[in-house]
């Protein structure tokens, strides 16, 4: 039987070559994205976030089944401690009671002191309670993905809090889905203060658990348990917003022990900081208003 | 003879399987698990998908699948787009030259040849990642995640080997030289 050629060549050895061509020019293409990425292109980042956004859907879904079993579980396991429960809210409500008139007399003390002083009260938080659908963590990356429905007040930058401190930012927005940098990834940077000494510094991820506090003043007095706190330098998060502790310090690094577990978040808060409404008038005739 | 449209559509449905069932793998390793160890489970999927499909059907996972694979990965992360796809393809080159001796031998051989290829994939992604980030990234971090990949490739085997004989048990695998 005659062999096929195209031209001078084997047809089996065109093929070859060919597929070896579309190796070559695959990882050229892959290279491309890696430079276009490491540029931050803005189409390549939306075409990614489009993605990310079409294929959350469905790992929402599949989580379903398993949620469905867990807030059966969680209902039976109420039922069986509800007598306790109550007993023990009704004595909390009973403090909680106590401490709300305490609070009430501190606020118009407050209020009266910030009159008095001119002073300008920081801005009004207002927050997206947001579920986490989709966790990534290895050695080259820290994300979520949080479902914020069809809520228009996320944006980028916003700050993202854990139950007990802050856990990273809104990287962007696609659809009903957020993207968060966790303070973990190697991207994240954060302009810090240690509420001890006021030592300020760069709370720095490397992707490991353990991010580190660079930039810090040779002379810096920073001791093991210090809390780290946002300093609110570079406008991105409000100041005094806690992160975690200094877990140990050596000679080459700080170590930062976070105060919330990020790898371990079933619900976020997306906090907005940026609808700027110093409302110091506001406070003013309110004090005025109580006296 | 010519073949109906429906045995056609059929051939064609089922050279999608290694890829789909591959991205839906990937799709519930990305669902948060909350319980106590989960956050040190950290296995590269796709990395296992590509190895398993590129070394038992290589008639139905080419490059280009492990190109998607690896894109998915990077977009459904905050990778760097491209890191993914890169390790991915580099694991299928190499899982090429293993193929010839692995898919016929006890599946320990093919474990072991994944855990040279995993090894392969994994420090060649560190080093690319490291020239991104201009810092060679921590490596116990990287460490953990092909150890958890290596000691999950099991698991990932056996689902697709189930898929294997369930979806595609009547074609025969053609194994080309090259």
């Amino acid at each position: 039987m005659r062999r096929r050629r195209v031209l001078f060549i084997k047809l089996s050895q065109f093929r070859l070559f060919l597929r070896k061509c579309v190796t070559a020019v695959l990882f050229v293409v892959a290279l491309a994205l890696l430079i276009l990425s490491k540029a931050d292109n803005l189409l390549l980042q939306k075409a990614s976030d489009m993605t990310a956004a079409f294929l959350s859907p469905l790992i929402q879904g599949m989580q379903l089944p398993a949620q469905i079993l867990y807030s059966g579980y969680e209902k039976v396991r109420d039922v069986a401690f509800v007598y306790s429960q109550n007993k023990e809210l009704k004595q909390e409500n009973l403090q909680m009671l106590m401490l709300k008139n305490q609070v009430r007399t501190l606020e118009i003390e407050n209020a009266l002191l910030a009159n008095l002083l001119n002073y300008t009260p920081p801005a009004k938080a207002s927050f997206v309670t947001a579920r986490v659908v989709q966790e990534e963590g290895d050695g080259f990356s820290h994300s979520l993905m949080a479902y914020i429905g069809d809520t228009h007040k996320v944006e980028k930058g916003q700050v993202v809090l854990g139950a007990e401190s802050v856990v990273g930012r809104v990287e962007s927005v696609s659809g009903p889905y957020a993207r968060i940098i966790l303070l973990t990834d190697i991207n994240s940077r954060i302009p810090v203060i240690t509420e001890r000494t006021r030592a300020q510094g760069i709370l720095a991820g490397d992707n490991t658990l353990s991010p580190k506090l660079l930039f810090t003043a040779r002379d810096a007095d920073i001791r093991e348990g210090d809390l780290i706190l946002t300093s609110g330098v570079g406008g991105i998060f409000p100041s005094s917003l806690p992160l975690g502790v200094v877990r140990f310090v050596n000679k080459d690094q700080i170590v930062i022990k976070l105060l919330t577990d990020v790898e371990s978040l079933e619900f976020v808060k997306i906090v907005s900081y940026d609808a700027y409404k110093t409302d110091s008038e506001e406070m003013k005739t309110e004090s005025k208003g109580k006296l | 003879m010519r073949d109906s449209f429906v045995e056609v559509l059929s051939f064609q449905l089922k050279r999608l399987v290694p890829v789909s069932f591959s991205v839906l793998l990937i799709l519930v390793s990305c669902i948060p698990y909350h319980f106590v160890f989960s956050k040190y489970i950290i296995a590269d999927v796709s990395l296992m998908c590509v190895y398993f499909w590129a070394s038992y059907r290589r008639d139905l996972f080419g490059i280009g699948s492990a190109f998607f694979l690896g894109l998915i990965t990077d977009c459904l992360s905050l990778s760097p787009i491209g890191l993914n796809v890169m390790a991915d393809m580099t694991a299928f080159l190499l899982t090429n030259i293993f193929r010839g001796y692995v898919n016929t031998r006890a599946f320990t051989v093919s474990w072991s040849g994944f855990a040279l290829v995993a090894l392969g994939a994994y420090a060649f992604k560190w080093l690319v990642a490291s020239f991104y980030y201009s810092t060679f990234l921590p490596l116990p971090g990287i460490c953990l995640g092909y150890v958890t990949t290596l000691l999950l490739y099991p698991l990932i085997a056996r689902i697709n080997i189930f898929v294997q004989n369930w979806l595609l048990s009547g074609e025969e695998a053609v194994y080309e030289q090259g």
